[in-house]
C-alpha cells in the first residue's frame, strides 16, 4: 500500500496499483494486477471486460468483500477499506447477483439490512414502490422472477439514499423489456447527481448510457475515458466506394490520409498489390471499397475529385464501443474455442498476451 | 452491536429453523417425563396386581419359620443344648419396595434427567447455531450484509451470540416442563416428592448450567459454521467425534481419554464435579482389585469448556477477519 493517491472529492472511486491474487488448492491465480482505475463523481460509469478480467472482484474489494494484496482504493476520497465505515453509507451495491433469503417476504428482507443500518422501517416501503414492488412486498424472495429480485436488489441499495451505486451485470438474465428498464432506472439515478459503476457486456446498452468508460483485461485497464473521447479516438471513419480503388488509395495517402482497400491482401504483398493495380488501370476498372480514417467526407472527395476520381459511394461509418471494445481486449479474455476441435480446445494465446495462471506467487512488494 | 445483535435475534426468529429447534427440546422434555410416567407407573401396577402374591408369600414364610422354630425346640430337646440355633429370625418376608423396587428420591431423578437432557439440548443448540451462520453463506448474504455493515467484527459477533441468546429460551422451555413434570408424575403415583430447600437451590443451579452449556453449543456451533460453512459438516463431525472416539474408542481403550473425554467434562459441568471408578488395567482375574477413583472438579471442566469455545470462536474469527465473500 505504498502508493499515495490525492484525496479527490471530484473522483468517485481512484484505485492505484491494486493487486488481488486468490489462492486456491490448484495454485495462485492473479485476478487484478496493478489497476488504475478513475471513475469521475457523476455520471454513468461503464466498467468493462471480458470474462475474467477481474470486474467483479475489482468490485468485491472497493466494497471491503475481498481483502487486496497490494494498492490503494479511494471512494470519494476515503480511503477503503481501512476507512470504508465511515463511506458506506453514500455507496449501494449489487454483486454479481441479487442475494437475499428465499423463504423471507421482499418487505423483510429489506427490514433486516434497513434495521441493521438504522433506516427507518417507513423507507422499506418507500423504496419497494419506487422500484415497482410495492404489490409484491409480502411475496417471498423465492417466488420472484429475475427481473423482480433484480429490481429488488436494487430498492435494496436504495435504503441508503447513496451517492454511488455499484452495479455488476444488473441485466443478467432480464428480457429486453427489463433490460431497457434498467438502464432508465440507471439514467434517472445519474441524473439525480448520484454516480454509477456498472459493469456490463452488454456493450449497446452501455454506450447508450454511460458518460464514462474503462475497458479492462487481465487485470489491468487497458483504455478509460469519457464514451466520445474513446470512439473518437480512432478518428471518423468514412467508407468511399471508388472506381480504381488501388490508384485512389495512393492518392490518399500521398494526401496524407489513412486509406485501406477493403478485400485485398494485407502485409508485405500488400503494397505490391497495389502498386502493380494503380500501374495497369485495366485491372484496376471495377469499383472497390476504401475506408479512410482521419479525414472529412468533403476533403476526401475533393482530393480524388481532383485527380479525375469519382466517388460513387461515401458513407461516414462511427467505431461503435464493441469494435473498440473488440480490438482493446483482443487476446485479453478467455481463449475462444477452435471450431475444428468439437470437444472446445482453445487455440493458443495471441502472441505477447501475458499467462495470468502461472502458478507462482505474484503478489507482495510494490 | 446491540443494534446488529437485534437484526440478527429477529432473522433468526423469522426462521423456520428455530421453531422446529424449540419444538423438538419441547419433545425431548416431554418424551423425559412419560419415561419417568412409565417407571414409576409399572412400580405401580406390579405392587398393585401383586398383593395377593406378596400374602402368599408373607404367609410362607411364616410357615417355614415356624416349623424352623419347631424344629430347633425339638433338636434343644434332643441334644440337651439350648444353645442350638437354626437361625429361624433370619426368615423374614420380604416388603413390597424390596419386591418391586422403588423409585429413586425426586433429588437423584432430577440430577440424572437434567444431564441426560443437557446432551439433546446441546445437540439442538449447536444445529440452530450452525444452520443459521451457515445459511448466510449458503444463500451469500453474508456479503450484501456487509456492503451495509463493512464491520466484520459486529457482525461476526452478533452472528455468534445471538444464536446463543435465541438458545436460552428453547433450554428454559425443556427444562421447566421436566422440572415441574416429574413431580406431578411423582405425585400422581403417591411417591415421597418432598425437596429441600437447599436441594432447590442446588438444582436451579444445576438448571441454569445446563442452559449455560445449551449457550454454549449454540455459539460453538455458529463459530465453527464460520470455519466450515455447512451444518451437515458441523453437526457430522461433533457426532463423528462422539461416536468414534468417545464411544468406540473409549470402549476399546478404556480410560484412554480419561478426564478429557467431552462427555465428561458435559458431566463435570451440568453435576458441578464428577467423579468415576476404573479398575486397574494389571487387575488379575482372581485378585481382589480395588477401584481407582477418578474426579473431574467443576473448574476444571469449566475451563475446558471455555477453552474449546475460545479456540473455535478465535479460529472461526481469523478466517473471517479476511475471508473473501461474495
Ligand atoms: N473466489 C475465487 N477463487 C479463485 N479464483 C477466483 C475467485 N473469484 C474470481 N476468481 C478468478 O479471478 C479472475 C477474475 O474474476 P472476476 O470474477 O473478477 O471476473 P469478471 O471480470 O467479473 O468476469 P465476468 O465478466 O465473467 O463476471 C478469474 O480468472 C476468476 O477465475
Ligand atoms: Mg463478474
Amino acid at each position: 500500500m505504498s502508493v499515495a493517491v490525492a484525496a479527490d472529492e471530484g473522483m468517485a472511486i481512484v484505485t492505484r496499483g491494486l493487486r488481488k491474487t486468490y489462492r486456491t488448492v490448484r495454485g495462485t491465480r492473479v485476478a487484478v494486477q496493478g489497476l488504475d482505475l478513475d471513475v469521475p463523481a457523476g455520471g454513468v460509469h461503464g466498467f468493462l471486460g471480458p470474462n475474467g478480467s477481474g470486474k467483479t472482484t475489482t468490485i468485491r474489494m472497493l466494497l471491503g468483500l475481498s481483502p487486496a494484496d497490494s494498492g490503494t482504493m479511494h471512494i470519494f476520497g476515503t480511503p477503503v477499506p481501512q476507512h470504508l465505515p465511515e463511506v458506506v453509507d453514500r455507496v449501494g451495491a449489487i454483486v454479481e447477483s441479487p442475494k437475499f433469503f428465499p423463504t423471507f417476504s421482499a418487505q423483510r428482507n429489506l427490514e433486516l439490512l434497513a434495521e441493521a443500518i438504522g433506516t427507518p422501517r417507513e423507507r422499506v416501503g418507500e423504496v419497494l414502490e419506487e422500484v415497482g414492488l410495492g404489490a409484491r412486498a409480502k411475496d417471498t424472495f423465492r417466488s420472484f422472477s429475475l427481473g423482480m429480485k433484480q429490481r429488488l436488489a436494487i430498492a435494496a441499495t436504495l435504503l441508503k439514499s447513496p451517492d454511488l451505486l455499484i452495479f455488476d451485470e444488473p441485466t443478467n438474465g432480464l428480457d429486453p423489456a427489463g433490460i431497457s428498464e434498467i438502464r432508465h432506472t440507471m439514467r434517472r439515478l445519474a441524473d439525480e447527481g448520484r454516480t454509477v459503476l456498472v459493469s456490463s457486456h452488454i456493450l449497446s446498452e452501455v454506450e447508450q448510457i454511460a458518460d464514462t468508460v474503462s475497458i479492462i483485461g487481465r487485470g489491468r485497464v487497458l483504455a478509460q475515458g469519457s464514451v466520445a473521447a474513446l470512439i473518437g479516438a480512432g478518428g471518423e471513419t468514412v467508407e468511399v466506394g471508388v472506381r480504381h480503388p488501388g490508384a485512389a488509395v495512393r492518392i490518399l495517402r500521398d494526401a496524407g490520409f489513412a486509406a485501406e482497400w477493403l478485400a485485398r491482401p494485407q502485409g508485405a504483398d500488400a503494397a505490391a498489390a497495389l502498386d502493380a493495380a494503380a500501374h495497369h488501370a485495366s485491372e484496376d476498372a471495377d469499383t472497390g471499397l476504401l475506408t479512410v480514417t482521419g479525414a472529412q467526407p468533403a476533403e476526401i472527395s475533393r482530393t480524388l475529385g481532383e485527380r479525375g476520381l469519382w466517388v460513387e459511394r461515401l458513407v461516414p461509418s462511427r467505431r461503435g464501443l464493441e469494435q473498440i471494445f473488440l480490438e482493446l481486449t483482443q487476446g485479453e479474455g478467455l481463449p475462444v474455442p477452435h471450431p475444428d476441435y468439437p470437444d472446445g480446445h482453445g487455440i493458443p494465446p495471441a502472441p505477447g498476451a501475458r499467462d495470468t495462471t502461472t502458478g507462482e506467487q505474484q503478489g507482495g512488494a510494490r | 452491536m446491540t443494534r446488529l445483535l437485534r437484526v440478527e435475534l429477529r432473522r433468526l426468529v423469522a426462521r423456520k429453523v428455530i421453531w422446529l429447534t424449540l419444538a423438538a427440546a419441547v419433545l425431548v422434555a416431554l418424551f423425559t417425563v412419560s419415561t419417568v410416567y412409565l417407571q414409576a407407573s409399572s412400580i405401580d401396577r406390579a405392587r398393585a396386581g401383586a398383593n395377593q402374591e406378596l400374602q402368599q408369600i408373607q404367609e410362607q414364610v411364616e410357615r417355614d419359620r415356624a416349623m424352623c422354630l419347631a424344629d430347633e425346640q425339638r433338636e434343644r430337646a434332643r441334644s440337651g443344648d439350648p444353645r442350638v440355633d437354626f437361625g429361624c429370625e433370619q426368615m423374614q418376608a420380604p416388603t413390597a419396595e424390596e419386591m418391586y423396587g422403588t423409585m429413586p428420591s425426586l433429588v437423584d431423578q432430577y440430577r440424572m434427567l437434567l444431564t441426560g437432557l443437557a446432551y439433546p439440548l446441546m445437540f439442538l443448540g449447536l444445529a440452530m447455531g450452525s444452520t443459521a451462520v451457515a445459511a448466510e453463506f449458503g444463500h451469500r448474504t453474508m456479503g450484501s450484509l456487509l456492503t451495509f455493515v463493512p464491520r466484520r467484527a459486529p457482525v461476526f459477533a452478533s452472528k455468534v451470540l445471538a444464536p446463543a441468546l435465541a438458545s436460552a429460551p428453547m433450554a428454559v422451555a425443556a427444562l421447566a416442563l421436566v422440572l415441574v413434570g416429574v413431580p406431578a408424575v411423582f405425585r400422581w403415583f403417591r411417591v415421597d416428592d418432598s425437596v429441600t430447600g437447599a436441594q432447590w437451590t442446588s438444582l436451579a443451579w444445576m438448571s441454569l448450567r445446563v442452559v449455560a452449556i445449551t449457550m454454549v453449543a449454540a455459539a460453538l456451533g455458529a463459530a465453527a459454521a464460520f470455519l466450515l460453512r455447512h451444518s451437515g459438516l458441523v453437526i457430522g463431525l461433533l457426532v463423528g467425534y462422539l461416536l468414534l472416539v468417545e464411544t468406540f474408542l473409549a470402549g476399546l481403550g478404556g480410560a484412554l481419554l480419561g478426564r478429557f473425554a467431552l462427555t465428561r467434562t458435559i458431566t463435570g459441568w451440568v453435576q458441578h464435579g464428577t467423579t468415576w471408578e476404573t479398575w486397574p488395567m494389571t487387575c488379575g482375574a482372581f485378585e481382589d482389585c480395588q477401584p481407582v477413583r477418578h474426579t473431574l472438579s467443576f473448574g476444571a471442566a469449566a475451563t475446558e469448556l471455555g477453552v474449546i469455545l475460545l479456540v473455535v470462536v478465535l479460529l472461526g474469527w481469523l478466517w473471517f477477519r479476511r475471508a473473501d465473500l461474495d
